[in-house]
């Protein structure tokens, strides 16, 4: 009788996810000219989650047969890895990642060949890492899929044949038991971080994992692991910068921690005090590490050093101290309009974030503090300072992540659910931390330290704005946390009770609502974010066939050249049009879209020294807020037919561009 | 699941056949939904050929289990179809193009069968 009652329930609520996505696809499709398309229009959102959850419950039930679970547990994962072309309502890649990893994937089937330095934008970044673009210029050259459709479908393929398995063997290594390994594949999806949009980090994290796997848990001959570990790891490193410098820090720590352990089993005394020095270590071969880490080296010193930089200074600059230089451009006119080729239009300083410097260990006042100076030397003074830095940043890092996610797109509830579902997560794992404190592995106990200081390490990473390690560092913890959240799931239900079923349904549906709502790429919360809460960026929200379109037409008259816009037309013009695009000049836009009838002389000079051929102005900008700024006045958007130095050239309903005629010399 | 038991010349028969279809689809050159047929040859081609090959060649003398011996056909097959079309781009000036792309995987396949063939001629599959 269940197993009827499970398998209909699969059924109708696949027949009910299906309903709701058609419905929300014709909705988009008759509004195609109006967006962004707003609630009242689209179907009730509780018909996915009614959908979803008619789907999982099967999975949940314990006394059912595994292969009922395995179908439910199947298809719900397929609908999570596949969501970002599933919701794509007009299946155009949404989003700046996806978007510039279609240009970079084209740029190789255009110009034929591989070329660092080619694309403009984020595009421009990510030809230096060219395994995603590869993979995905090899399945469009082999199925004959537009490159358009193997940027969409590519990665969940890919994901999708190899991660559930991956993961699967991973964690039935370490429980060697089948149902709980099938638990930790539902625990891993459910996690808010996966990237199943085109990002390089969802391919290039499935060959660390798979490193991980081959040498740490497997059972393989070592000699035959070697080779295969090394193209593994060689495809990481040209794939993603990220999940490569996490790879290096993940071995590292391992090698350290294995050591401490090893040191710490020496000393008898800690025999009863700590569990862990019984753990047998197991590390990486040297020669294998460091063959991997030669290649990272030769990398990242070489075609990645532009990213590898990045991230040296950056981390150095969060975590150890408070001094966060921005560089700001004063706002005076220049002092003379002098000829372009000689000076720039603006001076650069260096201005410190004065809030965030009060802790500094170079701050002004950290110097000059008598208090201080008196009582410590220079040198404790630096340390002292530089740790009472550590703790400040992970607090305001805290405040800063809770307050972006309340001022963020999410409903009060949606902000329930997920703190809520965190919170269980959390209690599981201390549960399940006891529950096996005499079975788990040196494996599970380094993963979890590992991981539980670089969540940490991300939560600092956000006082500084660097959100997007925040928001991904999911994916690779939650390896680190399945073996105790699972452990603590099945703690939980070792005890028959249909009350303790109930409460196992509850938990495991609690847990993937909250991943699903924090999700990045392509999701369905963003169709039913209220209208006052909309943030202008290039989501399926604003970016129509049209403006895929025109984006065809800056294409053909402005590829290669420098259009001024803000964060949209970074995210489209820049990405399908493969222009210019300078975002990543606020002072500039901001002078541009100034609520006034105004362009200064600053920003005229200062367009042309950018060899701005274009401005770029759309009607989104006065309606809605970007990350570059607005909601602008209608002023601000209209005002570019006011100059005779200025000329349209192009007029839809949406967008116009404006070309810079004038010669200044 | 299990990994497919076959003979040397089963397997190279296959393996050609495979090829063969796919070679005759991309010249038919279908669009639309009836361009799935060669979707569903390239996916073995890219996820599995190449990698089949590959494993047998590391692990010949091993048994793995299944989900392991799946895991790495396709990982190995995905992650050297990058690297080598990576190294025939950059190194041999290979263009990345429909007919190119093709042969950079038949090559790959066909190397590694043969460096498999060679390492232990008596082998079984």
């Amino acid at each position: 009788m269940w197993e009827w009652f499970s398998y209909n329930a699969i059924l109708a609520g696949l027949a009910i996810y299906i309903y709701w996505l058609l419905q929300v696809r014709i909705v988009f499709a008759a509004n195609a000219d109006k967006l962004p398309v707003t609630i009242p229009q689209l179907p009730s959102q509780s018909l996915y989650w009614i959908s979803l959850a008619m789907i999982i419950i099967p999975f949940t039930l314990l006394h059912l047969r595994r292969r009922i679970r395995i179908i439910s547990l199947g298809l719900a994962i397929f609908l999570v890895v596949f969501s970002f072309p599933l919701l794509s309502p007009y299946n155009l890649p949404n989003g700046r990642d996806a978007q510039y990893a279609l240009q970079t994937a084209q740029n190789l089937i255009d110009t034929g060949f591989w070329n660092p330095a080619s694309g403009t934008g984020q595009a421009l970044g990510y030809s230096n890492y060219p395994g995603l673009p590869i993979y995905h210029a090899l399945l469009s050259g082999l199925s004959g899929m537009s490159m358009n459709d193997a940027v969409m479908w590519g990665l969940p393929i890919f994901r999708f044949l190899l991660l559930p398995v991956l993961i699967f063997i991973i964690f039935y290594a370490i429980f060697k038991n089948v149902d709980m390994g099938l638990l930790s594949v539902f625990i891993y999806f459910a996690n808010p971080s996966l990237t199943n949009h085109p990002h390089y980090e969802g391919m290039a994290i499935v060959f660390m994992f798979a490193i991980f796997y081959l040498w740490l848990l497997s059972d393989l001959k070592k000699s035959s692991v070697f080779g295969l570990t090394l193209v593994l790891g060689f495809a990481m490193v040209i794939t993603h910068h990220f999940t490569s410098y996490m790879m290096f820090m993940w071995m590292v720590f391992i090698f350290a921690f294995g050591f401490f352990i090893t040191l710490v089993s020496r000393i008898r005394v800690f025999d009863r005090v700590y569990p862990f020095s019984s753990k047998k270590v197991v590390t990486f071969p040297i020669g294998f590490s460091l063959i991997l880490i030669g290649i990272l080296g030769l990398w990242s010193l070489s075609v990645g050093y532009g990213q590898f930089s990045t991230y040296v200074s950056g981390l150095d600059n969060t975590i150890f101290s408070r001094l966060n230089p921005t560089v700001s451009q004063d706002d005076t006119p220049p002092v003379s309009a002098a000829p372009m080729n000689l000076s720039a239009p603006s001076t650069m300083q260096l201005e410190q974030d004065s809030p965030l410097m009060l802790s500094s260990p170079y701050s002004l006042a950290a110097q000059t503090d008598p208090e201080i100076q008196r009582t410590q030397s220079p040198e404790q003074n630096l340390y002292l300072l530089k740790a009472q830095g550590v703790f400040q940043n992970i607090g305001d890092g805290f405040k800063k992540i809770i307050s972006l996610l309340q001022l963020g797109n999410f409903k009060n509830l949606e902000l329930a659910v997920v703190f809520t579902g965190l919170a269980v997560l959390m209690v599981l794992m201390i549960v399940g931390f006891f529950a096996r404190k005499d079975d788990f592995t040196f494996f599970e106990l380094s993963n979890m330290a590992f991981y539980g200081l670089f969540i940490i390490v991300g939560i600092m990473l956000s006082v500084v704005g660097r959100l997007n390690v925040m928001s991904r560092i999911f994916e690779f913890a939650y390896i680190g946390f399945i073996p105790f959240a699972v452990a603590g799931l099945a703690w939980f239900v070792s005890k028959e009770g249909l009350w303790r079923q109930v409460m196992f349904t509850v938990v495991l549906l609690l847990l993937f609502a909250t991943g699903n709502l924090l999700l990045v790429g392509g999701q369905q919360r963003y169709f039913y974010v209220p209208e006052d809460k909309f943030i202008l960026d290039s989501s399926f929200m604003f970016l129509s066939p049209g403006s895929y379109e025109m984006t065809k037409w800056a294409k053909d008259n402005f590829k290669g050249k420098d259009i001024i816009g803000e964060s949209f037309a970074f995210d489209t013009i820049g990405a399908f049009g493969a222009t210019r695009v300078h975002y990543y000049e606020p002072r500039l836009i901001q002078r541009v879209y100034q609520p006034t009838n105004l362009i200064t002389d600053r920003a005229r000079f200062q367009i042309k020294w950018d060899n701005g051929v274009a401005i770029v102005t759309h009607k989104y900008l006065t309606g809605y807020p970007s990350h570059s700024g607005g909601p602008y006045p209608e002023e601000s958007v209209q005002k570019f037919n006011n100059f005779d130095w200025l000329n349209k050239v192009y007029d839809s309903n949406t967008f116009q561009f404006f070309t810079v005629e004038e010669q200044i010399t | 699941m299990r990994m497919p038991k076959l003979t040397r010349t089963e397997l190279y028969t296959y393996v050609a056949l495979l090829y063969l279809v796919h070679a005759i689809l991309t010249f038919i050159n279908l669009q639309g939904l009836l361009g799935i047929p060669r979707l569903l040859t390239a996916i073995p081609l890219l996820f599995f050929v190449p990698g089949f090959f590959i494993y047998i060649l590391l692990f010949r003398t091993e048994m793995p289990e299944e989900f392991t011996a799946y895991f790495i056909v396709a990982i190995s097959s995905v992650a050297a179809n990058i690297l080598w079309a990576l190294f025939m781009n950059k190194v041999v000036g290979l263009q990345f193009n429909e007919v190119n792309i093709f042969l950079m995987n038949l090559s790959l396949t066909v190397i590694v069968a043969v460096a498999e063939r060679l390492a232990k001629p008596k082998a079984s599959a």
